[in-house]
C-alpha cells in the first residue's frame, strides 16, 4: 500500500515535470533524476524553483570523463511537499568547461557553484562573486583536485600569487579584520567586517582553511564501510 | 542515537549562546545537564562523541541488554533539569531583551539562501527532514516540527529548546516501540554507476549525501554537504545593519574573538589594494612617527 502511495506521488510529479527544458531520465519512489543541456540550465532551475517549489540543496561536480568523456554537474533539490529529491544533471564538455550561474535566482547556490569551479574546474559564468572558495591561497590555477587524473597524494607547487583578495568595501567604511585564527575557536576563519562606526554595512568571508579533502579521499581510496566512519568525523560536535 | 545527539548538541548550543552574551551561570548549568548524555553514549557505543555506529546496511552493534534501565533514568533527569534551565531562560527579561530582534533572518532570506535546521525553522520555514524525507524509523514516530516566526536569535533559541523536549519524547517512544532483530542487513555487491541522495536532520540542520557508486565495490563520487555550509552563507545578509556588539552572538557558533585582532587593515579605495599591518609593524610606525 505504502509503495502504491509513493508511486502515485512520483507519477503526479511526472505530470508536473513537463517542460521543454528538462529530460526525465529515471523516476524512483522518492527521487527523480533529470538532465538538461548547459544552455537550458537556468530556465530549468527557474522551473524547478518556481513551479515545483524545489529547495536547492547543493551542487555535486563529478569528473565522469572516464565514463562519458564529459564532466557532470548535478544540482540537487528537495521537493519537500512531494517527499522527494530531484537531481538535475548537466553534462559539460571539457573543451568549454563552463555552465551558466544561477546564483542570482537562488543566492544559496553561491558557494556550491564556486566549489564546483575549484574542485572540478567547471566555471559558473555570470557568478556575482566568482572568487576561489575552497582551495588554499597558494594553490596553482587550473589544478582541480577532484578530477580523476589528480592523484590523492599529489602536492602541486605553491603559487602564492593566487591569494584571494577581499571584496572592496562600501565607500568610507572601515575594515575590521577578524581572523584567520582565534585562540578560542577550533576552526580558522577570516572575516572582514565593513563598518560605519558601530554599524555593520557589509562583510567578506574566507573560510575552508581546514579543508581536508575528505571527498577526494573517499573517491580515490575508501571502501563503502570506511566512508560512514570518516563522514562522522567531518564535524566532531 | 541521533536524538540523544540532538539533546546534547542543543544543550551545548544553549550553553555557548549564554556564554557569548556573558551569562556564564547558565552556560555552566547547561553543560552540567548535558554531561550525562555523553556518559550514556559512551556506555552505548564506546565513545562520548563520534560514535562509529553507522554502517552501510545497518549499525555496528546492538544496544546492550540493559539499555532501558540505562537510558530512561538519564533522559528523565535531563528533562527535569532542562525544564529548570528553560524556566530560567524564558523568565529572564534581560536575556530576552538581548536576543529578541537581534540577528534577524527574514522568511524570504531564509528561503533564498536555502538555510536549514533550527536556523530555517526559527524564521518560519517549516522544513524538517525527519518529517519531509523520513529516514530510519522517523515515519513511525509522533513528534512536532518546531517552527517559530520571529526570525531572531530568540526564535532560534525557542526552536532549540522545544526540539530538546521533543527529542526526549522521541527517545521514550523509541524505547517502547523498538523491535528486536538483526542490526545489519544482508546485501550483495553494490552495482556501479548508480546514484543516491540522502537527507538526515542533524542537530544543526540537514546533512545531505550524494553518492555515485563505482566499480570495485567502491564509491565513484561522494559529495557531502553539512548544514553549516548553507547556514554560513546568510551571515552577510543577517549582519547587515547590525551593531558590532551583536555580531558574536549572531554568528553564534562562529564566535570570533574581537579583542584578538591586533592588526589594522588599510585599503586603497581606488585599486582595492589591501595592506594588513601586524602588531610589530604598527609599533614600528608609531616609533617612527614619534621619532
Amino acid at each position: 500500500m505504502l509503495l502504491d502511495a509513493k508511486t502515485t506521488i512520483s507519477h503526479r510529479l511526472q505530470e508536473r515535470l513537463r517542460t521543454p527544458y528538462l529530460r526525465i531520465d529515471e523516476i524512483r519512489e522518492d527521487m527523480v533524476i533529470a538532465s538538461a543541456s548547459p544552455r537550458d540550465l537556468v530556465p530549468a532551475v527557474r522551473f524547478i524553483h518556481d513551479m515545483l517549489g524545489g529547495r536547492f540543496i547543493t551542487s555535486a561536480g563529478s569528473d565522469t570523463r572516464p565514463l562519458t568523456g564529459l564532466y557532470q554537474v548535478t544540482q540537487l533539490f528537495a521537493l519537500d511537499n512531494d517527499k522527494a529529491f530531484l537531481a538535475l544533471n548537466v553534462e559539460v564538455d571539457p573543451a568549454h568547461a563552463s555552465i551558466p550561474s544561477f546564483t542570482d535566482i537562488i543566492p544559496g547556490a553561491g558557494w556550491a557553484e564556486r566549489e564546483v569551479h575549484d574542485m572540478i574546474g567547471v566555471e559558473p559564468v555570470g557568478h556575482p562573486d566568482p572568487r576561489r572558495l575552497v582551495l588554499p591561497d597558494d594553490w596553482p590555477e587550473n589544478v582541480h583536485p577532484l578530477r580523476k587524473d589528480f592523484k590523492v597524494d599529489e602536492r602541486p607547487p605553491a603559487a602564492p600569487e593566487n591569494k584571494v583578495r577581499i571584496n572592496i568595501p562600501p565607500k568610507d567604511a572601515s575594515v575590521l579584520p577578524i581572523g584567520p585564527f582565534f585562540p578560542t575557536l577550533e576552526e580558522p576563519v577570516f572575516i572582514n567586517l565593513f563598518v560605519h562606526g558601530e554599524e555593520i554595512v557589509g562583510m567578506d568571508y574566507r573560510g575552508f582553511y581546514g579543508h581536508r579533502g575528505v571527498e577526494k579521499l573517499a573517491d580515490a581510496e575508501l571502501t563503502y564501510q570506511q566512508v560512514p566512519y570518516i563522514a562522522e568525523r567531518i564535524c566532531g560536535i | 542515537m541521533l536524538e540523544l545527539e540532538r539533546i546534547h548538541s542543543h544543550l551545548l548550543w544553549i550553553g555557548l549562546a549564554c556564554h557569548f552574551i556573558g551569562f556564564d551561570t547558565l552556560f555552566m548549568q547547561a553543560w552540567r545537564i548535558r554531561e550525562p548524555v555523553m556518559w550514556l553514549t559512551e556506555y552505548l557505543t564506546g565513545n562520548r562523541k563520534t560514535y562509529g555506529m553507522n554502517k552501510v546496511g545497518g549499525v555496528a552493534r546492538d544496544l546492550p541488554p540493559d539499555y532501558m534501565e540505562r537510558i530512561l533514568p538519564v533522559v528523565g533527569k535531563i528533562e527535569t533539569e532542562t525544564l529548570g534551565a528553560v524556566d530560567a531562560i524564558l523568565g529572564d527579561s534581560s536575556l530576552q531583551a538581548r536576543l529578541a530582534g537581534t540577528g534577524v533572518i527574514s522568511y524570504e532570506d531564509a528561503r533564498a539562501f536555502c538555510v536549514v535546521g533550527p536556523t530555517a525553522r526559527g524564521s518560519g520555514v517549516d522544513i524538517d527532514a525527519r518529517r519531509d524525507h523520513p529516514f530510519a524509523a522517523y515515519d513511525e514516530l509522533d513528534f512536532e516540527v518546531c517552527v517559530e516566526q520571529g526570525g531572531d536569535i530568540w526564535a532560534r533559541t525557542l526552536v532549540r529548546i522545544r526540539e530538546t523536549m521533543e527529542s526526549i519524547k522521541m527517545v521514550r517512544q523509541l524505547m517502547k516501540q523498538m523491535p528486536g532483530g538483526p542490526v545489519m542487513a544482508e546485501f550483495d555487491e553494490i552495482p556501479p554507476y548508480r546514484v543516491g541522495v540522502s537527507s538526515v536532520e542533524a542537530p544543526r540542520g540537514e546533512v545531505h549525501h550524494y553518492a555515485m557508486t563505482g566499480p570495485d565495490n567502491r564509491p565513484y563520487r561522494w559529495r557531502v554537504r553539512a548544514p553549516s555550509y548553507n547556514n554560513l552563507q546568510i551571515i552577510p545578509s543577517m549582519l547587515h545593519g547590525q551593531k558590532i556588539a551583536d555580531a558574536p552572538i549572531s554568528v553564534g557558533s562562529l564566535d570570533p574573538c574581537f579583542s584578538c585582532t591586533e592588526r589594522m587593515a588599510v585599503i586603497d579605495q581606488d585599486s582595492g589594494e589591501v595592506k594588513v599591518y601586524k602588531q610589530e609593524e604598527l609599533l614600528e610606525m608609531f616609533k617612527k612617527s614619534k621619532g
